[in-house]
């Protein structure tokens, strides 16, 4: 089964994860642009961060077979800085016409200030201009109230619903976010937020159309093949085998597909495009079998 | 080394008509050229996105050596790769010779190839020859691929080349046959006899790495 990794911070990873996760049938990834655990002191980091989204982790996930995305944008978090925040802003039009990146996101809220609300109807509005869909962080904190808050200023952006990915919902906030037409993230940790146990009670309450699971693997305590552990947990609770693929394949693909720019096939290219760079066994020496 | 005029002929219709409105773009708001850059390789033919970059580019003239520095410096590494490969056709720079410095730092071999341009090799130091060759060299890259590079070596080159086989071959390791391309324009006895030396170490390994090695060069060499 083909399974598609829809939230991933591959930069907070080692390169055994990779190994692992193309070892279980990841064969594509979306890393979302975030912070980086730590507040940056200037534009210039947000440049290299975003230079190693479309460069170094695209390079190093194809060596695994895993064709790497990203999306862009100035995270909820950061935001809330003043000093680095238009410049910021001034560089996205650059990353946002670049292969490869998907969507613009994370945005959305991570306390509710106006600056927040502000940088993010900013950022809705370049998804229109660039024609991109948009991924959407939903706070940790008071997360029911800052869904309904997203929802509302999505509304007023006049993005279309079928546009935008409301991510990190709970058993509180995944109703809500289905009815308004949008797409529904989970994010599948070890024990917090929500389990993959817990997300086959809500795909039973609530279905599957319009439902995304990633594992939002990042240098905190996260699982990078809580989406194959959570096409188990279908599997064992009955699901069948073409729902499951539609959740861990299908449904990413169409959401991200929306950009024009999904390339499932970038690995494969980046591999053939090095591989007379890898030195092969003739060239080397080793006897040939 | 490709004209300006081989790059354009090569070029099916659509993607030369897309070049013609985009490079017309250009040409009269240089600025531009930040957001039609990096849409070049899904708008055009599949193969055809360096040529048109490296078109786009010199459609640019003399805001080039301006526009240039931030195209790299924000550019994915289709971006970066044909703006290497356009110093074969624009007028050289030492601020394009500073950019291609930054490839050859990275350990992504696409753009290490690219940065060995001969105008670039030509204003390279002895030293930076030396440890571009050798960068090749653990990266894997064939030396065939960097002609220039090769060309420019010298007695010190081979030395280092030569101190590198019998790192491997004492490690047990293997090596590439080209590496002898390099050792062989100016062969360092010492540390060849010190390889030959070891196809009677009592070490297994190593007597296997040393004639694997020495078979490469007779073969490179005949």
């Amino acid at each position: 089964m083909r399974i598609f990794e829809p939230h991933a911070h591959m930069t907070s990873r080692t390169t055994d994860d990779y190994e692992v996760m193309a070892a279980a049938g990841i064969t594509a990834l979306v890393e979302p642009a975030f912070w980086l655990g730590q507040p940056r002191t200037s534009a210039g980091s947000f440049i290299d961060y975003f230079n190693s989204l479309i460069g170094w982790e695209r390079y190093r996930a194809a060596q695994f077979g895993i064709s790497h995305h990203c999306t862009i944008a100035l995270n909820p978090k950061e935001a809330n800085e003043p000093s680095f925040r238009d410049e910021v802003l001034a560089l996205l039009p650059r990353y946002l016409a670049k292969d490869g990146v998907v969507a613009v996101g994370e945005v959305g809220y991570d306390s509710m200030t106006k600056a927040e609300d502000e940088v993010l109807a900013a950022q809705l509005a370049l998804a229109k201009e660039f024609d991109l869909p948009a991924l959407v962080h939903t706070p940790h904190r008071d997360k029911l109230a800052g869904t309904q808050r997203t929802i509302d200023v999505v509304r007023e952006s006049g993005l279309a619903p079928e546009r935008v990915l409301i991510d990190h919902n709970n058993e509180l906030t995944a109703k809500l976010v289905l009815d308004s037409g949008c797409w529904a993230g989970f994010s599948i940790y070890p024990n917090t937020k929500m389990d993959e146990h817990r997300m086959v009670r809500v795909m039973k309450d609530l279905g599957t159309e319009h439902v995304i699971v990633n594992s939002a693997v990042d240098w905190g305590r996260s699982d990078p093949l809580k989406v194959p552990k959570t096409a188990d947990a279908m599997r064992d609770a009955g699901f069948g085998e073409h729902v499951i693929e539609s959740v861990v394949w299908g449904n990413p693909v169409a959401f991200y597909g929306q950009s024009g720019r999904l390339d499932l096939d970038a690995a494969a290219k980046i591999r053939d495009e090095t591989a007379t760079f890898e030195g092969n066994s003739i060239a080397r020496g080793e006897a040939k079998d | 080394m490709t004209s300006l005029d081989t790059l354009r002929s090569d070029l099916d219709e659509p993607t030369r008509a897309w070049l013609v409105e985009t490079s017309q773009k250009v040409t009269a708001d240089p600025s531009l050229i930040g957001r039609v850059f990096p849409a070049v390789t899904r708008n055009v033919s599949a193969g055809s996105d360096d040529a048109v970059r490296m078109l786009l580019l010199a459609a640019l003239g003399e805001a080039a050596v301006e526009e240039i520095p931030n195209l790299y410096r924000f550019g994915d590494v289709n971006e970066k790769r044909a703006i290497l490969r356009s110093f074969n056709v624009l007028s050289m720079t030492d601020v394009y010779v500073d950019i291609a410095r930054d490839a050859f730092r990275t350990n992504d071999p696409r753009l290490v190839v690219a940065a060995a341009s001969a105008p670039v090799v030509e204003r390279l130091t002895a030293d930076e020859v030396d440890q571009a060759v050798m960068k090749c060299v653990f990266m894997d890259i064939p030396l065939a691929s960097v002609p220039d590079l090769v060309a420019r070596s010298r007695a010190e080159t081979s030395r280092m080349l030569a101190g590198f086989v019998l790192e491997r071959v004492t490690a047990g390791r293997t090596i590439a046959a080209d590496v002898w391309n390099v050792i062989d324009r100016f062969p360092p006895q010492d540390l060849l006899d010190a390889v030959a030396a070891l196809q009677n170490s009592t070490v297994d390994e190593q007597r296997e790495a040393a004639r694997a090695a020495l078979s490469l060069r007779t073969k490179e060499l005949s």
